[in-house]
C-alpha cells in the first residue's frame, strides 16, 4: 500500500522496528493475541476436516476427494456465492445512496433518516422473521388482507436476500458515510470551479475517491452474509448455504470432519475476495486530507438529483419503520397473530424477571466494543503506516476470524481454552474475546479506509515538530479517525449485544445473555415477550449510538 | 483521546477481564428443555434435596457438541433431558459416566435403558397438529395417518423441523423407518417433502405458524403442544392410527466432571425417578416413565394413542446413517424449490 506521495526513507524492516520500538512492541502483542485467539481455535477445528470418521477407510487425501465429490457441497457452495454477491451488491448500493444523500444533499430530515437507517444493525433473527411472516406471509396483513394474495411464499432466496441486505446496509452506510464525510472537498470544489458538471464531478472525482469505502463495504457484507446462518435457517426455505450445512453437520449429524470441511470451504471465497481487494487498492492513492484548510459544504442542490435520492432514502426508512414498527406492535399485543388485543403484559414481565440477562449482555458489549475498536484502529494504523515484517500473519488472523462462522469460533474456543495453560472457559474473558475477534475486522476496514485518505505528511509534520509517536496518534491521527471510531464502536457494541452462534458454546450457567433469552421466549411461544425484549434492545442500542455520536461530536469541538 | 478517556479505557480493560465469572454454587447443568422447564425441575430438585444448581439452555445437539469439545475438562456435571439417541451417541464416544439410578427398576419394561450410561426420565409422544380453520378451507378432516401428510392437497401447507437440527424430526424419521421399513419410509418422506413449505430450526415457530394459518399441518412432541394450548393457540391435535414414536427423554452424568459435580449429578438421577422427581418433570408436560405413574397435568389425552415399540438404541445407532440417506434421497432428490 503505497499511499504516501513522499517515498519513505527507510526500506528495511529492521530499521522500521528501530524507529518505532514501542509500536513494534504493541504490534508483537497484537500478533501474539491474534495467533492465540483467532488462528489457533480456527485451526483446531479445521485440522479435523482431514480426519477420518469411523466408517471411512483410507488416508487424508482420498477421503478429502471423496467428501468433496458430494453434490450437496457444490450446490451449497453455489448458493452461498449467489447469496453473498446479491446481499453485497444491494447493501452496498443502498448504503452508498444513503450516505451520499446524507453528506452531499440538503435533504430534509437527515437526523431521523440517520437514526432509522442504523436500526437494522439490530436484527434479532426470529423476531424480524416473525414480522416478515406477519406482514408478507400467507395470512400476512399486507399480502392477504391488503393485496388479497393467497399462498404468498415468504420463504426462500428472495426473502433471505431481503433480510440480509437490510441487516447489512447499516454497515455499508456507516463505512461509506465515514469516507464521504472526511473526504477533503477541495478536489470536488476544484472540479466544480473548472466548470465540470455535477455529474462529471460525481463520476470523475467523488465516486473514484469513495471506491475504497465502497469496495470494503461490499467485502464486509459479502463475508458476513455468507457466514450468517441464523437468517438462512429461519427464512431460507430449502435454500441451503455452506454455513447452514456446516452447522447441521457439526451439531446434527455429529460429523465433525464434514462440518469442518464445509467451514473451510466457506473461508475460501472470503479470503479470495480480500486478496483481490488488497491487490487492487495497493496500486492507487486516495489521499485527500492534506491538512490544508477547507470548507465542507453541501453542493448538490439540483432538484432532479436531490428528489429521487431523498425519495429513495424515505422509501428505505419507510420499509425499516414498517418492519420494526411491526415488532413494536407485536410486543404490545396479547398473542401475536392470534389475539391482537392491546396489552403491556410483555413489558411488565420483561422488566420484572428479565433484567439480569440484559445487564450481562450490556456489560459484555460495553467492554468488548472499546477493546475491538481500539485494537482495530491500531491494527489499521500499523498496516497502513508501519509495515512491520510479519504483518501478514496479523492480517490473515483477523481476516480468518471475521470470515469463520460463529459455530466454528465457538467450538474452537471451547477446545483450545478448556485446558491449562489457556484455561478460560467459564470466564467472561472468553466471551469478550470471541466478540472482539468476531468484530475487530470492521474497525480495521473503517480505519484503513480513513487512513488512506489522510496524507502521512500531516503526521510527519507533527513528528518534525517534536511530537512523540504516541502523541501523534492521539492528537493527530485519532481525531481524524473519528468516523471510523463511530463505525467500529457501533458495530462491535451491537454485535456484542446480539451475537448468538459463537457464544452459545461459551456461556456458562450464571451468565445468561439476552439473545439466548429471546430465543428461549420464541421456543416457549412467547413471541410477544421476545418482541418486547427486542424493542428494549433496540432502544438501548439507539441510545448508546446517540450518546456515542454526541461524545465524538464534542471531542471535535474541543480540539 | 485525553487522559480521563485513557483512564476509563484502562479501567474497562483491567477490572473484569482478570476475574473469572462468578462460579455457580452447586451443580452445573446443560439442559435442552425450555428455560421454564429447566428452571422448574431444578428448583424442585433443590427444594427436595437442598442441592442448588445453575443451568445453560441450548439445543440438544449443541449440548452434545459442547460436552464433546469440553471432554478434557468438563464444565458441567449433568446433562438433563434430550432424546435418548443423543445420549447413546454420547456414550459411544465415552462422554458419559455410568450411574445406576436407584429408581431404575421402577421404569416401564419397554423404556429401560440397556446400560447405566444414561437414564430415561420421561417420554413425549409425537403428535400431529393442525389449524382447524385452514383444514376447513381445504375441506379436509384432521390427519389420521402418516400418509395423510403426503396428500398433494397440502402442497406448501406443511411445516416441519429438519431431522439434523431437531429431536422431533429425528424421532419422526426413526419412527417411520420402524413402522414402514426403510425403503417405504423414504418413499413416503419424499412425498411429504414435496408438501413442506419450510424446515424450521425452531420447534416453537411451528406452533406459531400453524396457529396463524401460515400452514395447515405440522408435527410436534405433545409437551410442546400442551404449552401452545395453554397459551391459547387455536390448534387441533390428532395421532396416527399406525402408531406413533416418542422421545425417550434421558439424563446422564458427564464423564470426568469434578467430583462434587459428579456426586450432585448422581443424586439428581436418583431423585428424578422418585415420585417427587416425576411430579416435577410432569410440570414440563412430559409423561412419566414409571410404571403406573399418571401425570395429572396433561390436557392432551394419550390413553388411546397407539405407541410403537420405539427402539431408541437402534435409532441412536442408525441415526447418522439415516440422516445421510435423508439428506441424499429426500432433500437432494427433490428439485430445489
Amino acid at each position: 500500500m503505497t499511499t504516501a506521495p513522499i517515498p519513505r526513507p527507510f526500506s528495511t524492516g529492521l530499521r522500521r522496528i528501530a524507529a518505532d520500538p514501542w509500536l513494534f512492541g504493541i504490534f508483537m502483542v497484537l500478533s501474539l493475541l491474534t495467533v492465540i485467539f483467532a488462528i489457533l481455535p480456527i485451526a483446531s477445528v479445521l485440522v479435523q476436516a482431514l480426519r477420518a470418521t469411523p466408517t471411512e477407510t483410507g488416508s487424508g487425501l482420498g477421503i478429502l476427494i471423496e467428501r468433496l465429490s458430494a453434490p450437496l457441497i457444490w450446490r451449497a457452495f453455489g448458493n452461498t456465492l449467489l447469496l453473498g454477491a446479491s446481499s453485497a451488491l444491494i447493501s452496498t448500493l443502498t448504503g452508498f445512496l444513503l450516505a451520499f444523500a446524507m453528506t452531499r444533499t440538503p435533504m430534509r430530515g437527515k437526523r431521523t433518516v440517520h437514526m432509522i437507517a442504523l436500526l437494522p444493525v439490530i436484527s434479532p433473527p426470529f423476531v424480524i422473521a416473525l414480522a416478515m411472516i406477519l406482514l408478507f406471509g400467507r395470512s400476512g396483513l399486507i399480502t392477504r388482507e391488503l393485496l388479497g394474495i393467497r399462498g404468498a411464499n415468504v420463504y426462500g432466496f428472495h426473502s433471505l436476500v431481503f433480510i440480509q441486505s437490510l441487516a447489512f446496509t447499516p454497515l455499508a452506510y456507516l463505512n461509506i458515510r465515514g469516507m464521504l464525510q472526511s473526504m477533503d472537498s477541495a478536489l470536488e470544489d476544484a472540479a466544480a470551479t473548472l466548470r465540470a458538471s455535477q455529474w462529471t464531478v460525481f463520476r470523475r472525482v467523488t465516486l473514484p475517491l469513495a471506491l475504497p469505502g465502497i469496495f470494503s463495504s461490499a467485502l464486509l457484507v459479502f463475508v458476513k452474509s455468507i457466514e450468517d446462518f441464523g437468517n438462512p435457517l429461519v427464512i431460507g426455505g430449502s435454500f441451503n448455504t455452506l454455513a447452514v450445512e456446516a452447522y447441521s453437520q457439526l451439531i446434527g449429524y455429529f460429523n465433525v470432519p464434514m462440518g469442518a470441511l464445509l467451514a473451510s470451504l466457506l473461508l475460501v471465497p472470503s479470503l479470495l475476495a480480500f486478496m483481490i481487494h488488497r491487490h487492487w487498492l495497493a496500486k492507487r492513492s486516495y489521499v485527500t486530507v492534506t491538512g490544508k484548510p477547507t470548507a465542507q459544504e453541501i453542493r448538490l442542490t439540483a432538484r432532479r438529483v436531490v428528489w429521487p435520492l431523498a425519495a429513495f432514502c424515505y422509501l428505505y426508512v419507510g420499509l425499516v419503520v414498517l418492519l420494526y414498527g411491526t415488532v413494536v406492535w407485536v410486543s404490545l399485543t396479547k398473542i401475536p397473530g392470534i389475539d391482537w388485543s392491546f396489552s403491556t403484559e410483555h413489558y411488565v414481565r420483561a422488566f420484572t424477571d428479565g433484567l439480569a440477562p440484559l445487564g450481562n449482555s450490556l456489560t459484555i458489549a460495553l467492554i468488548a466494543a472499546p477493546v475491538a475498536t481500539l485494537a482495530g484502529l491500531v491494527i489499521a494504523y500499523i498496516q497502513t503506516r508501519r509495515r512491520f515484517p510479519g504483518a501478514a500473519l496479523l492480517r490473515l488472523g483477523t481476516l480468518l476470524s471475521f470470515a469463520a462462522p460463529g459455530t466454528i469460533i465457538g467450538i474452537g474456543y471451547v477446545s483450545v481454552f478448556n485446558t491449562a495453560p489457556l484455561l478460560l472457559t467459564g470466564t467472561i474473558t472468553i466471551i469478550i474475546a470471541a466478540i472482539v475477534v468476531k468484530t475487530v475486522q470492521v474497525g480495521i476496514e473503517a480505519g484503513t479506509n480513513q487512513l488512506r485518505q489522510i496524507d502521512p505528511a500531516i503526521e510527519e509534520a507533527a513528528m518534525i515538530l517534536g511530537a512523540s509517536n504516541g502523541r501523534i496518534f492521539r492528537r493527530v491521527t485519532a481525531p481524524l479517525l473519528r468516523p471510523a471510531i463511530f463505525t467500529a464502536m457501533a458495530y462491535s457494541f451491537t454485535r456484542g449485544l446480539t451475537t448468538l452462534s459463537a457464544i452459545i458454546f461459551l456461556v456458562s450457567a450464571n451468565w445468561t445473555l439476552i439473545t439466548v433469552t429471546i430465543l428461549n421466549q420464541v421456543e416457549t411461544l412467547r413471541m410477544g415477550l421476545a418482541a418486547a425484549y427486542s424493542v428494549i434492545l433496540i432502544v438501548i442500542v439507539l441510545s448508546a449510538l446517540a450518546l456515542l455520536q454526541v461524545a465524538l461530536g464534542r471531542g471535535a469541538k474541543q480540539r | 483521546m485525553n487522559k480521563s478517556h485513557a483512564m476509563i479505557f484502562s479501567a474497562f480493560l483491567a477490572s473484569p477481564l482478570a476475574a473469572p465469572m462468578a462460579q455457580a454454587q452447586g451443580l452445573n447443568v446443560y439442559c435442552p428443555m425450555s428455560e421454564d422447564d429447566c428452571s422448574s425441575v431444578l428448583k424442585a430438585f433443590e427444594a427436595d434435596t437442598g442441592t442448588s444448581s445453575a443451568f445453560v439452555r441450548m439445543g440438544a445437539g449443541e449440548v452434545l457438541a459442547r460436552v464433546r469439545a469440553e471432554k478434557d475438562n468438563p464444565q458441567a456435571g449433568l446433562w438433563l433431558a434430550g432424546t435418548a439417541d443423543l445420549f447413546i451417541q454420547g456414550a459411544s464416544e465415552g462422554l458419559l459416566a455410568p450411574h445406576a439410578s436407584s429408581g431404575a427398576d421402577r421404569i416401564k419394561p419397554g423404556l429401560k435403558s440397556p446400560d447405566t450410561t444414561w437414564t430415561p426420565i420421561a417420554i413425549s409422544p409425537i403428535a400431529f397438529f393442525y389449524s382447524p380453520e385452514y383444514l376447513e378451507e381445504l375441506g379436509k378432516a384432521p390427519p389420521q395417518s402418516w400418509e395423510d401428510y403426503a396428500d398433494p392437497a397440502y402442497k406448501d401447507a406443511i411445516v416441519l423441523t429438519h431431522p439434523a437440527s431437531s429431536g422431533t424430526a429425528s424421532v419422526v424419521l426413526a419412527t417411520l423407518v420402524q413402522i414402514y421399513g426403510e425403503d417405504k419410509a423414504f418413499d413416503l418422506l419424499k412425498k411429504i417433502d414435496a408438501n413442506v413449505l419450510q424446515y424450521s430450526r425452531s420447534a416453537g415457530a411451528l406452533a406459531q405458524m400453524v396457529a396463524t394459518k401460515e400452514v395447515a399441518l405440522s408435527m410436534s412432541f405433545t409437551h410442546g403442544l400442551e404449552v401452545a394450548i395453554e397459551r391459547g393457540f387455536p390448534i387441533g391435535v390428532s395421532f396416527p392410527v399406525e402408531g406413533t414414536g416418542y422421545e425417550l427423554n434421558s439424563a446422564a452424568v458427564i464423564a470426568n466432571a469434578p467430583a462434587d459435580q459428579t456426586e450432585a449429578a448422581k443424586a439428581f438421577l436418583d431423585w428424578v425417578l422418585t415420585d417427587a422427581g416425576q411430579k416435577a418433570l410432569g410440570k414440563t408436560h412430559r409423561e412419566s416413565v414409571i410404571e403406573g405413574f399418571v401425570n395429572p397435568d396433561l390436557k392432551i389425552s394419550t390413553a388411546d394413542v397407539k405407541l410403537i415399540e420405539y427402539d431408541a438404541k437402534w435409532a441412536g445407532e442408525n441415526r447418522a446413517r439415516l440422516l445421510q440417506r435423508y439428506e441424499s434421497d429426500v432433500r437432494n432428490g427433490a428439485d430445489a424449490k
